[in-house]
C-alpha cells in the first residue's frame, strides 16, 4: 500500500515559507501579510490588515526614514526593491533587522496598483555587517592611531639622533660628533684642497675652581665658556666639548691669520668678563692651540694642535699658540 | 574645474523663452525624483533639473566638504547655477531638504526668484522645547545607522545584483545606480547636515511668494511643521495634498502638478 502524502497547499507554503511576505497598496498600508511575519513580530493579523498600518509604521524611526526618502521613491521609478536593510518593530518594541525585497505591480492603466514584499530575517547577517563596519573602523582608529606612533616615533628617533650628537652639559657638540665633523672636513680638504682648522681650548686651573666653588659651579663655569665660545665662532664652525674641560672648534675654510684671529676673540671672550656663580664671581682664563690642514690626518692635527695648547700653558696661560706647518712655532698674545 | 552645468548634471528642456522652472531633488535620490512631474511643465515653462552635489550624476569635483558642510553651500550652488544659466524670475521647486536650500538661495540673492514651491519642507528636523520638528535626537542617530547599514550593504551586495539583474529594464539598473553613488561619507555628511540644521530664522527672511505643499501621514515632515513653515514665511499659501508619504511628485504626481499650477 503506497502511503498517501499530503499535498502541500499553496496557501500553507506562503504562510509559512522562511521568508515574510506583505502586500500592500501603493501608499504602503497592509493588504495581506503570512504567518511567518507575525511570528517574528508577535503583531496581530487583523490589527495589520484594519487599513490603517503602513509597512512605514512598522519600521524603526530610522529606517522609516530611510524607507520613505529613498526606498520609496526608488520603488516607484524602478518598479523594485532588492536587499534594503530596514528595521521592524516587534510587538514587545525590540527591532529585527531585515532584508526588504518589494515589487510595484501596475494596474491595466498602467497605474501602481500593489507593492509583494518579502523580507528576510538579516540578524545574523547585520550581526557580521556590524561586526565587519567595526572592523573597518577599528582599522582606520589603528592606521591613525600607527601614523601618530610613528610621528612620535620618528620625532623621538630625530631627537635621540640630537642628544647622541650633543655634549649633556654644556649642549655644543659631543666629541664624537666633532670626530665626524673632522674626517669631513679631511675629506672635503683632500678631495677639494679647501682649507680647515682646528683649535683646542683649556681652562686654566679649572680644578682650583672646582676645589674652591665646587663640581656645580665648574660645571657653570664649562656652560658658560661653550657659549662664549659659540658666539666667537662663525655659522659653519663647530664648538663641542673635547673632554673634561677641553673645547674643540672646527673652523671651516680658514688660513692661519683666520685662525688667529678666531683664538684670540675667543680668549677675550673668556678672560674680558668674570662668571657670576650664585653669590660668586669668577675669573677665567682659558689658553688655546691651534693648527690648520694640511696635515697627514685629522689625528695628526689634532696632536699639533694639542702641543700647541701644551705651549700655551707653558708660556703662561690665557694665550693662544698657533702651530706651524714646518717645525717653527708662533706666538701670539 | 568645469562649469556648475557639467558638475550638478544640468539638464534644461521645454520652452526656453518661457519662466524658469528649477527642481531640486531631496536627500538620498537625484533628478529622476521629478520624471512624472516635470515634462508636464515643458509647453509652458523653461524646466531645469539638476543633481544635487555629491548625488546622482553630480561630477565628482561637484562635492566639497568645506563648501557643502552646510545647506549654504547648497544654496551657493543653486545661485551660481542660477548665474550660469543666467536665470531670474525663477520658480524655485524644492523638494524635502531642497526646500530649505530654496529659501536660503532666495534669501541670499532674492533679485534671482520669483517664487518658492516648497515640497515637504522642515527647517529642522529634532524636536526643540515646543517646537515640534517630528524626531528624537535618538531617531536621527537610528537613521544615521540605517544609512550606514544600507551603504554596505548595497556596496557589498546590491551592484552584483543590479549588474546580474536580467529581468529588469537597463533603466532600473541604471536609476539604482545613480541613486546609490552617493559616496558613503558623502552620504553621511550630508544626512547630518540635513537632519541637524535649523533654517527656522530663515523663514521670515524670504522675500518671495511661497506655496507649501503639504501630504498626509508624512513621517518626514508631519503636518504641524508644515504649518509652521507656513505661518513663519511672510507670503506663502498651504495647500494640503491627498497624498500620503513624503514624496507626492511620485505617489499623486497628477496632484502635485495641479497644486504647483494653480500657484505659478
Amino acid at each position: 500500500v503506497t502511503p498517501v502524502h499530503p499535498v502541500e497547499s499553496a496557501e500553507e507554503l506562503y504562510e509559512d515559507a522562511p521568508c515574510g511576505y506583505l502586500l500592500t497598496d501603493p501608499a504602503g498600508r497592509i493588504l495581506r501579510v503570512n504567518r511567518t511575519f507575525l511570528r517574528w513580530t508577535a503583531l496581530e493579523r487583523d490589527h495589520l490588515t484594519a487599513g490603517a498600518t503602513r509597512v512605514q509604521d512598522l519600521l524603526t524611526a530610522g529606517s522609516r526614514v530611510f524607507y520613505e526618502m529613498q526606498c520609496a521613491p526608488l520603488l516607484r521609478l524602478q518598479g523594485m526593491l532588492r536587499e534594503i536593510a530596514v528595521d521592524v518593530v516587534c510587538a514587545d518594541g525590540h527591532p529585527i533587522p531585515v532584508l526588504m525585497n518589494a515589487t510595484l505591480h501596475m494596474d491595466a492603466r498602467g497605474e501602481p496598483a500593489v507593492v509583494r514584499m518579502t523580507l528576510f530575517d538579516a540578524t545574523e547577517r547585520r550581526s557580521y555587517e556590524l561586526a565587519l563596519a567595526a572592523a573597518r573602523d577599528a582599522e582606520g582608529e589603528a592606521r591613525q592611531r600607527a601614523e601618530e606612533l610613528s610621528e612620535r616615533l620618528g620625532a623621538a628617533n630625530a631627537e635621540l639622533e640630537r642628544l647622541a650628537r650633543v655634549d649633556a652639559l654644556t649642549e655644543v657638540a659631543n666629541r664624537r660628533a666633532l670626530q665626524e665633523q673632522l674626517r669631513a672636513c679631511v675629506a672635503r680638504a683632500r678631495r677639494h684642497g679647501t682649507d680647515f682648522g682646528v683649535a683646542l681650548l683649556d681652562v686654566d686651573h679649572f680644578k682650583r675652581i672646582n676645589d674652591t666653588y665646587g663640581h656645580e659651579a665648574g660645571d657653570q663655569v664649562l656652560c658658560t665658556i661653550a657659549a662664549r665660545m659659540r658666539d666667537c665662532v662663525r655659522q659653519e664652525d663647530t664648538v663641542g666639548r673635547w673632554g673634561g674641560e677641553e673645547f674643540l672648534v672646527i673652523a671651516a675654510d680658514t688660513s692661519d691669520d683666520g685662525l688667529a684671529v678666531l683664538c684670540e676673540r675667543t680668549r677675550r671672550a673668556i678672560n674680558g668678563t668674570p662668571i657670576r656663580v650664585g653669590n660668586d664671581t669668577i675669573s677665567v682664563t682659558a689658553s688655546l692651540g691651534c693648527a690648520t690642514w694640511p696635515d697627514e690626518s685629522a689625528d695628526a692635527l689634532i696632536r699639533r694642535a694639542d702641543e700647541a695648547l701644551y705651549r700655551a700653558k707653558d708660556e703662561g696661560r690665557d694665550r693662544f699658540v698657533l702651530a706651524s706647518h714646518v717645525p717653527k712655532v708662533g706666538v701670539r698674545g | 574645474m568645469s562649469s556648475i552645468i557639467e558638475r550638478l548634471n544640468v539638464t534644461s528642456t521645454g520652452d526656453p523663452t518661457a519662466p524658469t522652472l528649477l527642481f531640486a531633488h531631496g536627500f538620498g535620490c537625484d533628478q529622476s525624483m521629478w520624471r512624472l512631474v516635470a515634462p508636464a511643465f515643458e509647453s509652458t515653462h523653461q524646466v531645469v533639473l539638476f543633481d544635487l552635489a555629491g548625488c546622482g550624476r553630480s561630477a565628482p569635483d561637484a562635492y566639497s566638504t568645506s563648501r557643502h558642510d552646510s545647506l549654504a553651500g547648497y544654496a551657493d550652488d543653486v545661485l551660481e547655477l542660477c548665474r550660469e544659466l543666467d536665470l531670474s524670475d525663477v520658480i524655485f521647486v524644492g523638494h524635502s531638504v531642497s526646500a530649505m536650500v530654496g529659501v536660503l538661495a532666495s534669501v541670499r540673492d532674492p533679485s534671482r526668484f520669483a517664487k518658492l514651491v516648497l515640497v515637504g519642507p522642515s527647517p529642522r528636523y529634532v524636536d526643540d522645547d515646543e517646537y515640534v520638528g517630528g524626531f528624537s535626537a535618538a531617531d536621527i542617530e537610528g537613521l544615521l545607522d540605517a544609512l550606514a547599514a544600507n551603504w554596505l550593504g548595497w556596496s557589498a551586495t546590491m551592484a552584483p545584483v543590479i549588474a546580474a539583474n536580467p529581468d529588469r529594464p537597463e533603466v532600473g539598473a541604471e536609476l539604482t545606480a545613480a541613486f546609490c553613488r552617493m559616496d558613503p561619507d558623502i552620504a553621511r555628511r550630508f544626512a547630518h547636515v540635513t537632519f541637524l540644521s535649523d533654517n527656522r530664522e530663515d523663514l521670515a527672511r524670504v522675500a518671495v511668494p511661497a506655496l507649501v505643499l503639504q501630504c498626509a501621514e508624512d513621517a518626514i515632515a508631519p503636518q504641524p511643521v508644515g504649518e509652521y513653515v507656513h505661518q513663519h514665511l511672510p507670503e506663502s499659501r498651504l495647500v494640503l495634498l491627498g497624498a500620503t508619504g513624503h514624496c507626492p511628485q511620485l505617489s499623486a504626481p497628477g496632484e502635485t502638478i495641479a497644486a504647483i499650477r494653480t500657484f505659478v
